[in-house]
């Protein structure tokens, strides 16, 4: 009960926080926000495939490009409205996943990543080669456009829909992790064996992580194109994906917590390298080699052992 | 009217290079019945459960089960038709809780859709509850409800054996296969565990067929035994003309009388 009523404080305070945050930060801070938030978005749906059902991606930046291309190419060329365009782009992505799903089912490991790595290539390869519909590797645009009567340029009304997307996204994982299908993910990363003895379908259930998953990443390339105004294939390439594996490794696998502090921390980090340009992905990698080595279980890891110590030794005495 | 048989295995065979594991098996496994596997080590017991389950193929002869025949299945196909197995070496879901590791096993029957579960209404929300009761309600006959809310991981090992069985049992598979549920239980656990696990199938109609190294363990638990040795069934009774039978006494019980 006590906890519950934690809970509830900290989304109060959360939501507080949310509401005023665009009324007093500055516009590169506000945009900063913007970007973690849509990270978040990205880091829970990875976090789903990879931390719950045991199954590696390297081509989450595609999904999240099928989003973004889907998104922008319906706000420049047609009159939908923004919610509509933002569905289908999702629902792409999800195809997206399907497709990649469907051969994964029978693939893991190595064979898996390369597989999805072979996917990435595709995505890139079809961006570049239709220039006049996606720009190539110029890039891409966002036309300014409405929603409700205001204009999307209103960073206020942007900086609202993207924090609405991912408590939303928060809402609907803390759900999946409670019910069946979530208890499904990870007995299926577990145990294949004792899943399928069971009578959990293994490979359906991979289907629908690769889907689920892509979902996330279709709506945070949607957000994400809507924030930026810019799309170019250099931003969703083979690094954008690995970055976003770090963020869950370094976060913590499996778990929602991790997914947003790995995000929070690697969305903010490279802003406060800055000052050290030069050698800034030298800290961003030394910080990844280092958590894998002192941190297997990742920050939210870390935190939990830290809060159970003093437990532990009262226990013990 | 004759009882149905649930399983029936008819000439089977399973070669690995020279050696015969399973050789000309044929059983019949009547619908609701207890039928125990015994035989010295490297009898071909786990074997011959593996190639039911699917998991090995076998080389030659046929498997029916409830009807269908499932030799050239694969597993995934198997288990959908009502068939469930336990593993020697258990293979728990260590960072779910104890009662989520139960309602894994209630995974087939639990029926929610997945936007209903995404977005948590309200049915979903009673489906998930009801199950939780039948969980800790399975939790309680195999006295792990104190623990239902612990990491699987950090159970010892006589209780995590308990946990295998009641998900085991929460899956109310139409033909469950056990291999050696009772390994690292100490004789009173595994009498009270079998105990339980006996009224719990006859409540719910299921067929076991099920390993078990400890005799004692096996006299409370059978109905039929069938004693395995070199891959061949050499003979098989009631547990009462089993432990008298002068062949099984020789290649299996004898062991153990000696023994003791």
């Amino acid at each position: 009960m006590k906890q519950n009523q934690q809970t509830v404080w900290m989304i109060l305070a959360l939501l507080i926080a949310a509401g005023i945050a665009p009324w007093v930060l500055p516009t590169y801070y506000l945009y900063l926000l913007n970007l973690i938030l849509i990270n978040i978005i990205l880091a829970l749906g990875l976090n789903v495939l990879t931390g719950n059902s045991g199954q590696i991606s390297l081509c989450h930046s595609s999904f999240m490009a099928i989003g973004a291309y889907t998104y922008t190419l319906l706000n420049n060329h047609s009159q939908l409205p923004m919610l509509l365009c933002v569905l289908v782009a999702v629902l792409l992505a999800s195809v997206g996943g399907i497709l990649v799903g469907y051969p994964a089912r029978r693939l893991s490991g190595i064979y898996l990543a390369l597989a999805t790595l072979a996917f990435l290539s595709l995505t890139q390869i079809l961006i570049e080669e239709f220039p006049d519909l996606t720009g190539g590797i110029r890039g891409l645009k966002i036309e300014p456009s409405e929603f409700l009567g205001w204009s999307m340029g209103n960073e206020t009304m942007l900086f609202y829909i993207v924090a609405i997307a991912c408590g939303f996204c928060l809402y609907i994982t803390a759900n999946m992790m409670r019910s069946r299908i979530g208890r499904a993910f990870d007995a299926i990363r577990t145990s294949p064996h004792a899943a399928q003895a069971l009578g959990i379908q293994v490979a359906q259930v991979k289907l629908v992580a690769f889907t689920i998953s892509a979902a996330y990443a279709g709506l945070a390339g949607a957000l994400f194109s809507m924030v930026v105004g810019f799309i170019d294939p250099v931003e969703f390439g083979v690094s954008a994906s690995l970055r976003y594996i770090t963020f869950i490794v370094v976060g913590g696998m499996g778990s929602i917590a991790g997914s947003v502090i790995g995000a929070v921390v690697f969305t903010g980090l490279p802003e406060a390298l800055r000052g050290i340009k030069e050698y800034g992905d030298l800290v961003y990698s030394a910080i990844l080699l280092l958590s894998l080595i002192f941190m297997p279980n990742g920050l939210v890891g870390l935190l939990r052992a830290r809060k159970s110590k003093p437990n532990a030794s009262t226990v013990g005495h | 009217m004759q009882t149905k048989m649930l399983l029936q295995t008819r000439h089977l065979s399973l070669q690995f290079g020279g050696l015969k594991a399973v050789d000309d098996v044929s059983i019949d496994v009547p619908q609701g019945q207890i039928r125990g596997l015994i035989g010295p080590n490297g009898a071909g017991k786990t074997t011959l459960i593996n190639s039911i389950s699917g998991a090995i193929q076998c080389t030659s002869g046929e498997i029916v089960f409830d009807g269908v025949n499932i030799e050239k299945m694969a597993p995934h196909l198997i288990s959908a038709l009502g068939m469930s197995r336990s593993f020697q070496h258990v293979q728990i879901f260590g960072d779910r809780s104890v009662r989520d590791n139960v309602l894994i096993g209630m995974h087939r029957h639990l029926k929610i859709g997945l936007l209903a579960q995404l977005l948590g209404t309200r049915h979903a929300r009673r489906l998930e509850l009801e199950a939780k009761e039948k969980a800790d309600d399975l939790l309680r006959r195999f006295e792990l409800l104190e623990d239902a809310e612990r990491p699987a991981s950090l159970l010892p090992y006589g209780m995590l054996k308990r946990l295998d069985l009641a998900r085991a049992l929460a899956a109310k598979p139409k033909l469950l296969l056990l291999d050696e549920p009772t390994s690292g239980m100490s004789e009173e656990e595994a009498l009270t565990a079998i105990r339980m696990l006996k009224s719990i199938v006859r409540e719910e109609g299921m067929t076991l067929l099920v390993i078990e190294h400890n005799m004692r363990v096996m006299m409370q638990l059978a109905d039929f035994i069938s004693v395995l040795h070199l891959g061949r069934v050499i003979t098989q009774g009631t547990p009462d003309q089993v432990t008298q039978d002068p062949i099984a006494i020789e290649a299996y019980l004898g062991e153990e009388v000696a023994d003791a």
